[in-house]
This record gives C-alpha cells, sequence and structure tokens, in this order.
C-alpha cells in the first residue's frame, strides 16, 4: 500500500474571477487521522470537492489512493467513504433501505457495523430519513460511510448538528474506524478539542492557502501567546517577526507567535517592555490566531471593543 | 487500580504532556507503585476517547524519561526509578528551579523564611523519601 | 432486482398517472369535437404537444433533485459508475413516458376499431401518427437531461437544447404527409436519429467527469452536444427572425391565372388579394409572329382539367360529398364509404362501393379503387384538395341521391346511392378530366397519357357519352384546353406561376406550337415572396437561401439589392462571432472555423459560441503583464509559470513521521 493516502501539487480553483482555493499542496500519509480547519467559506468543502473528483480544479492536480482525483474509477470510489457536508441521504428511504442501496454499490459492506454504528446513535432502522433529527440524520451518513469498510475516510463536518452524546459517540467511532488496518482520515471540522483529540496531524486552511500543515504536538510547541501592557491598536503594532495575530485583552495586548526567537523577542520587548510575559498557548486558541488572519474575519464586536479601550 | 488519568482538550498543555504530567505526579506522590501496571496505549485511548498515538508519545516519553518501562508481551509498568541524569546534572536542574523561586521571592515580597517554612510543608506532604 | 433500479422505479412510476390523464383527457376532447378527416393530424398535433410536455416534465423531475451539489456526490460516490446509474433511470424514464402516452392512444385505437367504420368512417389505422410522434418525442426527455445537467453561464443558454428537440421531433410530421414512403421515411428517421443525438448529449451531460469539464479540453470530448446547441441556435434566430413575416401587411399579395382574352390569345390575369382590380398581362410570344384572328366565343367556354383525387394522407378518409342526408367518404384503403343520418340513432353506414360495385358494409368487398372524383350533373367541382368540402357548402342538385357521376382512374360510373347501383358510362383510363367551366354536362374532356379525347353526350338524359375528337398534346399534369372542334382549339399547359407556357393551337386544321412566357418584372411582382424576401435573407442561413435558390436555379431572379439583407447578415455574424471567440478565449484557428460557419449558417453561430464554451477568467501575468487564463500552467505568451504565493512568515510545515509504539495489549 501505498504511504500517501491524500495528495495535492498547487491545487487552484476559481469560481467566476475568484481564486477559493490557491496553490494548495501537501501529502497525507497514510495510517494518520488528519484535521481540516477553516473558517466558513475559506475553501475546504471546494478542497474536499477536488478531492474526490466532484469538481475539477482551475490549475494544479490531486490524486487519492494514488489515483487522480479527476479520473476516479468506480472500483477506487468503492474504497473510499465520504461524509458529505450536511449529511444528505434520500429523504423519502427508510434507514434500512438506505442501507441496502448503499451496500448494493460498495462490494466490502459490513452490515453489523453498519447496525453498531446505528444504535450507538440511537436511530430505529425502520425510521423514514425526512422524518429524523439532523443529529440522527448525521448518525445514519455516518453510518453508511464507515459501513462500507473504506481505506480512506473523508469528513465533511462530520459533527454539525450533533448533541454532545452524539458528538463523543462519532470521536469514538473514528478512533475505532483507525484502529482497523492502514486507514486513512481527513476530518473537516470546526469543533477544535474534538480534532485536538482525535487527530494526528493539522491542516488550516486561511482564505484559500494552507498556512498550517503540521502534527498536532509540533503545533502546539512552536505557537506561543506573549502578553504585555500597551496601549497600541493591534492594528498598529511594528514588525514582529513570526507575528501570527495580536489583539487586545483589557488593557493588555496579546501576541500570538511563532518561533519565538530572540530577534520576536526582542521586537515585543520593545513594544511592551517589562511586562512582557510568555505563556503557552492551547490548541483553540493557536488555531483561532491563524484563522483571525482572514481578511474575511472580522469580530462584530471589534469597533465596540476599540472603542471602550481608547476610554 | 485507584489511579485515574483526565484530560483536558482546549488546555495549554498538549494532551500528550497531561498524561505526562499526571503520570509524573502519580508515580512521584506515590499513587503509582512500582511495578504497578498502566493501561495499554489502545485502553487509555479508547478511555479518554483520543488518538492512539498520541497516548504512545506520551508513554514513549516517559519510558525515555525513566518513569515507565515495557515489558515484551505484557504492556506498560511504573518502572523502578532510574536517575538518568547525573548527581551533578540533577543538582543543576534544581539550581535552576530555586534561581527561578528565588525571583519570585524578591518579585512577591515574601520573607526568605516563610518560603523555606512552606517547603518543609511541602516536602512532608508529598514526597516520599526518594530512594536511589 | 437491485436497490438502484428499485429506487429509480419508485421515483419515476408515480409519475405514470398523470401523463395517462393528462393525454388521455386531451385525447377525448380531440376524439369528441374533431371531424373524422382531420383527426389523425389532430390526434398527432396534440400529442406532439404533450409529449413535450410530459418528456420535459419526465426528465427534469428525476434528474434536477440530483443536480444539487450535496446529492450530486452521494449519487456519484459509489463503487458504481455514472454511466449505469444514467442507464437505470433513462430505462425507467422511458419506460414510463411510453406507458403514459402510449396507453391513452391505445385505448383510443381499441375504441376507434369498436365505433367504426360502423357509426364513422375512422379506424386505429389513425392512430398511427400519434404513435409515430411518441417515439420521436422521446427527443424531449432526453433534452430534459442535457437542461438539467448542463451547466450554462445564464438562463437562456440552458434551455437552447429545447430548439432542437422542437425541431428534431417535429420533423417527424413528414409522417402525415400523402407523399411516398420513400420521402417520407427518411424524414422520419432523421426525426429519429435527431433523438438518438440528444440521448448522447444527456449522457455526456450526466456523466461529466471532471476531467473532461476542464475548459482546455472541452470541445474534444463530445461534439454531440455543441453540434445540438448550434441546431438550436439557427433555430431560435431563424424563428425569430422569420417572425416579423406575420405581421407584414397581406394586401399586396398577387397571383395569376391563365385566361384567353377577346382575341382568343392566352393572356396572364394577375389579381391583387383583397382588391378586386386585376390587370391583363398579354404573354409573349418570342416567334413574334401574330397568331390568326380567331374568336373567343367561337371556342365555347374552355375546359380545365383537373387531377382525380386520392387521399390526402394514408390514415384519414376525404369527406368526398355531402348529399341530404347521405355523406360519401373515400377511405385510405380506396374504398368509398356511404353514410346515412338515422333518426334518433344517428350516423350509421349504409353500403361501401368498390370498383366492382355495391356492397354492404358486412359484406366481403371487391377490388379498391386507386384514384377517385365524385362531381354532380349540374355543379362541376373536380376538387384538387377535397379536404376542405364542407357538408352542405355545394350547390344542391336535383336529385340528392341519383345525379352522380363518379370519375376513377378507370372510367366513369353513374351512381345511384338508393338502389345501390353503379351503371357503367365510359371506361377507358383516365388521368385528368374536365367538365366545362360553366355549367353543364354536355361534354367531357379526357386527358390520360399524350392524348386528348373530347366525349359529347348521347343527348341529354342519357347516361352513354361517344367520342367526338381526339388530339395528341405534349402530356403535362393538367392545363387548358379551349375547344370549338376539332380542327379548331388550344391547349395551354399549366395554370399559374410558370415562367414558361407551351401552347398547341390548332386552327382549320394547322398545328402550331408556341411558347409564352411572362414578362419577367411581372413576374417578379408576383406572390409573396419578395415582400418576404428581406426577412427571408437576414434571419436564415446563407447556405440555407443561397442554396436553395441556386437549386431551383431562381438564383437570377433577384437582383443585387435584394441581396442586401443576406450580405448584411453575413457580416453581422462573423464580427458577432469574432466578438463571442474573443470572448471564450479561443484561438486563432478555432475562431476562423467559426468565423467560416458564421458565414455560412448566419446569426445564429455567435449564440451558439456563447453557449458552446465555459467563460474565461484572465489574470495579468506577473512577468509579461500580459492577460493569462488562469487554467493554464504557463503564460500563453512568455511561457513564465505562476508565482508561488508569497509567503507570510507564519507557515508551519512539518513532515513529521507519526511514531507508533507496538501497541501491546
Amino acid at each position: 500500500m501505498s504511504s500517501i493516502a491524500i495528495s495535492a501539487n498547487n491545487l487552484t480553483r476559481y469560481f467566476g474571477n475568484t481564486p477559493v482555493v490557491r496553490q494548495v499542496s501537501f501529502d497525507i500519509p497514510t495510517g494518520t487521522v488528519t484535521g481540516l480547519l477553516g473558517l466558513n467559506g475559506a475553501g475546504k468543502s471546494t478542497l474536499i470537492k477536488m478531492l474526490m473528483g466532484l469538481l475539477a480544479p482551475t490549475r494544479g492536480s490531486c490524486s487519492v489512493l494514488g489515483v487522480d482525483s479527476t479520473l476516479l474509477t468506480p472500483s477506487t470510489r468503492a474504497r473510499i467513504g465520504y461524509t458529505i457536508e450536511g449529511h444528505f441521504a434520500y429523504g423519502r428511504m427508510t434507514v434500512r433501505e438506505s442501507e441496502q442501496f448503499q451496500s448494493d454499490s460498495f462490494p466490502n459492506w459490513n452490515p453489523t457495523l453498519f447496525q453498531n454504528t446505528i444504535e450507538r446513535f440511537g436511530i430505529r432502522p425502520t425510521a423514514r430519513i425526512r422524518t429524523l433529527s439532523r443529529g440522527q440524520r448525521a448518525g445514519v451518513s455516518i453510518a453508511l460511510t464507515l459501513s462500507s469498510d473504506p481505506e480512506l475516510l473523508i469528513l465533511d463536518d462530520p459533527a454539525l448538528g450533533l448533541d454532545p452524546v452524539s458528538r463523543r459517540a462519532l470521536n469514538e467511532t473514528i478512533l475505532e474506524f483507525m484502529e482497523g488496518g492502514e486507514r486513512t482520515v481527513l476530518l473537516s471540522s470546526h469543533l477544535l478539542d474534538d480534532i485536538e483529540r482525535v487527530t494526528d496531524r493539522v491542516l488550516v486552511m486561511v482564505d484559500g492557502r494552507i498556512l498550517v500543515n503540521s502534527s498536532v504536538s509540533a503545533f502546539l510547541e512552536r505557537v506561543s501567546i506573549w502578553t504585555c501592557d500597551s496601549s497600541d491598536e493591534p492594528r498598529h503594532i511594528p514588525c514582529v517577526p513570526g507575528l501570527i495575530h495580536a489583539y487586545r485583552t483589557g488593557r493588555r495586548l496579546a501576541l500570538v507567535v511563532v518561533d519565538v526567537d530572540r530577534e520576536s523577542e526582542a521586537a515585543m520587548a520593545r513594544i511592551g517592555g517589562s511586562t512582557l510575559t510568555r505563556s503557552d498557548s492551547s490548541f483553540d486558541e493557536s488555531v483561532i490566531a491563524y484563522l483571525s488572519r482572514s481578511r474575511s474575519s472580522q469580530s462584530f464586536l471589534t469597533k465596540n471593543a476599540a472603542a471602550t479601550a481608547t476610554l | 487500580m485507584a489511579f485515574t488519568i483526565r484530560i483536558v482538550a482546549g488546555s495549554t498543555a498538549p494532551i500528550y504532556r497531561q498524561i505526562v504530567d499526571q503520570v509524573t505526579r502519580g508515580v512521584a506522590s506515590g499513587e503509582l507503585s512500582v511495578g504497578e501496571s498502566v493501561p495499554s496505549v489502545r485502553q487509555l485511548a479508547r478511555e479518554l476517547v483520543i488518538n492512539p498515538n498520541t497516548v504512545a508519545k506520551a508513554y514513549a516519553e516517559l519510558v525515555d524519561s525513566g518513569f515507565l518501562e515495557t515489558q515484551a508481551g505484557k504492556g506498560f509498568f511504573v518502572a523502578k526509578r532510574r536517575q538518568v541524569y547525573t548527581k551533578a546534572e540533577r543538582l543543576r536542574r534544581i539550581d535552576e528551579s530555586i534561581d527561578q523561586l528565588v525571583n519570585q521571592t524578591l518579585v512577591l515580597d515574601i520573607e526568605p523564611e516563610e518560603i523555606v517554612q512552606r517547603l518543609q510543608d511541602r516536602f512532608e506532604k508529598h514526597l516520599k523519601p526518594a530512594s536511589d | 432486482m437491485n436497490a438502484l433500479l428499485r429506487k429509480e422505479i419508485r421515483d419515476a412510476v408515480r409519475w405514470l398517472p398523470l401523463g395517462v390523464v393528462l393525454l388521455g383527457v386531451v385525447l377525448t376532447y380531440v376524439c369528441r369535437s374533431t371531424d373524422a378527416p382531420q383527426l389523425s393530424t389532430q390526434l398527432f398535433t396534440v400529442t406532439w404537444f404533450s409529449t413535450m410536455l410530459y418528456g420535459l416534465f419526465l426528465s427534469l423531475v428525476t434528474f434536477l433533485p440530483d443536480e444539487r451539489e450535496a446529492a450530486r456526490a452521494f449519487l456519484i460516490q459509489r463503487g458504481v459508475a455514472p454511466e449505469q446509474i444514467l442507464r437505470t433511470r433513462i430505462l425507467v424514464g422511458l419506460a414510463v413516458y411510453g406507458l403514459g402516452m402510449f396507453i391513452p392512444l391505445g385505448i383510443l385505437a381499441a375504441y376507434l376499431a369498436a365505433i367504426g367504420p360502423e357509426h364513422s368512417p375512422v379506424s386505429s389505422w389513425q392512430v398511427v401518427p400519434a404513435l409515430a410522434a411518441v417515439v420521436a418525442g422521446s427527443i424531449f426527455y432526453f433534452a430534459g437531461i442535457v437542461i438539467s445537467c448542463r451547466s450554462a453561464s445564464w438562463f437562456g443558454t440552458r434551455l437552447l437544447p429545447l430548439a432542437a428537440a422542437v425541431g428534431g421531433s417535429f420533423l417527424s410530421i413528414s409522417i402525415l404527409a400523402g407523399a411516398s414512403l420513400w420521402v417520407t421515411m427518411p424524414f422520419y428517421i432523421l426525426s429519429c436519429i435527431s433523438s438518438l443525438l440528444m440521448a448522447f448529449a444527456a449522457r455526456h451531460a450526466f456523466v461529466r467527469m471532471p476531467s473532461q469539464v476542464s475548459p482546455a479540453r472541452f470541445i474534444s470530448e463530445s461534439l454531440v452536444l455543441p453540434f445540438i446547441l448550434l441546431a438550436s441556435s439557427l433555430l431560435v434566430v431563424g424563428a425569430l427572425g422569420l417572425l416579423p413575416i406575420n405581421f407584414v401587411s397581406q394586401s399586396t399579395y398577387r397571383y395569376a391565372f391563365t385566361e384567353f382574352d377577346k382575341d382568343g390569345m392566352p393572356i396572364y390575369v394577375v389579381r391583387e388579394r383583397g382588391v378586386e382590380a386585376f390587370e391583363t398581362i398579354p404573354m409573349i410570344d418570342p416567334a413574334e409572329s401574330p397568331p390568326e384572328h380567331i374568336e373567343i366565343a367561337e371556342f365555347g367556354t374552355p375546359f380545365m382539367l383537373g387531377l382525380l383525387a386520392e387521399s390526402l394522407n394514408r390514415f384519414d378518409p376525404t369527406r368526398l360529398q355531402v348529399m341530404g342526408d347521405r355523406q360519401v367518404f373515400l377511405e385510405p384503403s380506396g374504398y368509398l364509404l356511404v353514410y346515412r343520418m338515422n333518426q334518433g340513432i344517428g350516423l350509421r353506414i349504409e353500403s361501401v362501393v368498390s370498383a366492382d360495385g355495391f356492397s354492404l358494409p358486412n359484406e366481403p368487398r371487391g377490388k379498391p379503387f386507386q384514384k377517385i372524383s365524385l362531381v354532380s350533373r349540374i355543379s362541376f367541382s373536380p376538387i384538387a384538395n377535397l379536404n376542405f368540402a364542407r357538408p352542405n357548402s355545394a350547390p344542391q342538385p336535383s336529385n340528392e341521391a341519383t345525379d352522380w357521376q363518379l370519375v376513377t382512374n378507370e372510367g366513369i360510373w353513374k351512381l345511384d346511392l338508393e338502389k345501390r347501383t353503379m351503371e357503367s358510362v365510359l371506361k377507358e383510363s383516365i388521368d385528368l378530366f374536365a367538365f366545362p367551366s360553366v355549367g353543364g354536362d354536355a361534354k367531357i374532356v379526357i386527358q390520360s397519357g399524350d392524348s386528348l379525347r373530347v366525349y359529347k353526350r348521347d343527348g341529354d338524359e342519357s347516361s352513354k357519352f361517344s367520342i367526338e375528337s381526339s388530339f395528341q398534346i405534349a402530356a403535362k399534369a393538367g392545363g387548358f384546353l379551349c375547344y370549338r372542334d376539332n380542327d379548331n382549339w388550344t391547349y395551354i399547359d399549366g395554370y399559374g406561376k410558370q415562367e414558361v407556357f407551351n401552347v398547341t393551337r390548332t386552327l382549320a386544321g394547322k398545328t402550331h406550337e408556341y411558347a409564352f412566357s411572362l414578362p419577367a418584372e411581372a413576374f417578379k411582382s408576383l406572390g409573396r415572396v419578395r415582400e418576404e424576401s428581406p426577412f427571408i435573407f437576414a434571419a436564415l442561413p446563407a447556405l440555407l437561401t443561397v442554396g436553395s435558390l441556386l437549386l431551383l436555379q431562381s438564383f437570377s431572379t433577384f437582383n443585387q439589392f435584394e441581396f442586401a439583407p443576406l450580405f448584411l447578415q453575413m457580416l453581422a455574424s462573423i464580427v458577432l462571432t469574432i466578438y463571442a471567440t474573443h470572448r471564450r478565449g479561443l484561438g486563432m484557428r478555432s475562431t476562423v472555423v467559426w468565423c467560416l460557419l458564421a458565414g455560412l449558417l448566419g446569426l445564429g453561430v455567435p449564440l451558439a459560441v456563447i453557449a458552446i464554451y465555459p467563460v474565461v477568467v484572465y489574470e495579468t501575468c506577473t512577468a509579461c503583464t500580459k492577460r493569462r487564463r488562469v487554467e493554464h500552467a504557463n503564460c500563453e505568451y512568455c511561457g513564465a509559470e505562476w508565482d508561488t504565493l508569497p509567503t507570510e512568515g507564519i507557515e508551519i510545515v512539518e513532515s513529521e513521521t507519526v511514531k507508533k509504539l507496538a501497541a501491546v495489549g
């Protein structure tokens, strides 16, 4: 089996005149769980659609399980499980009928796994899909995806609409899935805590670019938060090497920095002087710092916060 | 085994480090006795609902620093503490911590006598006599 | 039966009752309100409309929902090829479409077989053109797939394939024409082929592997869809361009008759529609020898020879005559059916007339007629287009049932519908015949092949004729005979809008043959074509208009000013096409090909270019500052690659191999 499950090379996609995915390159090794993080509209779903061969790249290429995504054959697709954003399933069918529909299309169907997953999410097989709650439909979608026994699992926002109990069930299910053989998971989500628990690696996408492609532990170790007393506006901070994002918390100014070295410490000292303090950054703080770089991210509280800061 | 490991996602400490710290503290406080078995990588990962590689990384570091040892086919056990560092190195590390503590006493303006008293209390409460 | 098939059946079958009811209601209405002679045409028309509505509806309702992103992803991402999914769905869809359309028609056919010929001269055979329309109408089902699955830049181009579907299925109307099968069947086959082409386009639209959709390789993968879009564009532009013709004033319709002036000279009489006035145009005799002066009155009234009738199409009966409470129909199989209106019961069949005579409806029939015409003794009317005969439109003869003469290609009979007798009046082969133009039937002229024969009745009440004169002419289909006696007669071949007429003139035994022609300017002023020509030249492809003119050898009848709209159209087409190809980023070679097509095929071509090719996005090249396409890895002008995006200084890229301890236990 190849050691690379998913590969992207300068992958670019335009919608109209705007590039939504810009020169994205990465390799996802087999046997890992990778989280794909990004704001809504950062290009995550577009990226996944290109990986799944549902959308053609404008430029560049990508492949899954060694096969170019634009040339996916049914036999390769049978080895991939894909949970669609929104957990689509045919509303008129019952859960059982959906299983039959799916099992006909995937040769390695595992009915026991389907049954167990359905039970774990608390769903009756005779229920019609359109009568299910959002969370239950998500459970069905996940069960349908996993039971085809795929080598590669791509989950686009699978926890959307799930209650906390179901979310835990989902995490357990994913980890159980990974236990069996050389499998790979790509997981796109906004639930940073779950990502931190479950993934080996993380990809952070901002405005169509991949800014972070790293193991979770390395990511955490390289990012740190430095706070100091300063009345500077975050926008007007002089250049600090490695500064990911700066923001105000009350009287203090917080700087999230990557790979702090002597130079960046010195630059920060010039801003904050002796009040400068270092602390470790948690996973979600680090991720949010990257996501805040997006040109489209605007806190609706920003204006008010800035106003109170000058008082 | 009364010893439980709990992790918190979203903490400033990476998950693997939380495991390492908890095992380390457990060994130091005596909650984990030498020779006691700890859960396997898979078991702990299932229990905590986290990626087994994270547990593996934590256990690797614990083995490296001498807190755990692995016996082929049988899993992980609390290791007999063996010192990885030379005495000089150990003293150097302690001196580092002491320097930090002294700095703090200056900043916080507490009498050294009070610090010493508190130190003694801590030693009596938490640390068992160390074995070489 | 696998789950996919089951799902498709369940999704499609629930629309079956809709089709059956839709067509059923419509057919019932047509059946009640249409006369037997118009039945197959009406059935065809309403069925054609129904196939359009139902075929389109069925494919839209089963394919559109799966075009939503999530639904499409769900359907495609499985171990089953999209082609197989499509095949299953089309199989089921066509079955439902077929059943929905054929069931009502089948019921109708059974009904027609039950009520005819006893109650009405109908037969289940009249349903055949409608059945043919259903087969050809499958193109709408496939067009619906193309419309659902095709991505298009705007709403108009998305619906474009509909035009080709309308055009392609409409070709099947040829089946109604009375012409021979050799002529009608190729058009019908063409109609079916167009449906097949649309099916190919549907397959391409549905399957659309991403590798096929990337703009660079778009056109080479499938030519069928571009062809359909081009045909659609031409049809749309043509239809829109010809629309104004409806509003062009029709008062200037001029048409010509051939008649004789007081000197016995053949002349054109040109009449303008809606206007009583007319002008006469003498014919020009190139030989320029003035004919001898003969008074026209001496000839007696002219005989206008007309063809015998055949059934107008091979499905409907033709109503020949209404005589009081009887109606006579000509069945396509060649029998006369005589119906009688009975008090209280309604119309019932009374007798069947064949070449061998009368028979009762239930009895075996004799030999069928081949060509036939029914004329009364008093009022002459060899109606060439018998379908336009309406009940009570002809003046009432003295005895309704007995004074009828049946003219067939084998002779003339006298019919008595009361006594059910057929008495032979004249036995000979007849191609064309004529009674005198004004009243009376003392004489009759029969043409068969090259020979014209004039018969005279043996006495006023006799039903027998004997030959008076006979002469040879150069055979033409129909003409004018002015006859005095064997030594003095004039025959002109044809009438109407020919340019040249051949005249055979025999005076005092001496025969002279002339060719007369209508002066060119007068000829040009005839008909409607001249007023309409600017629109026709502007809207239709040059290939079509110039090509057909050349084929008909009428090219020279137009002067250069009349061609002006054509040149303007060609110019406009080429300019617009260049603009379109530029917008769509096509290369020089493609542009030249399309401009050539634009010159030949007209204003539909730039529309087709816009519809076929996807929109192109440009950015400015950083190396050479020219506009370069975003799909190409290298700049078209300087070959530069795309700049790597500037690093923001905060990227973390690590490819750390994950260490896994041998997890024991």
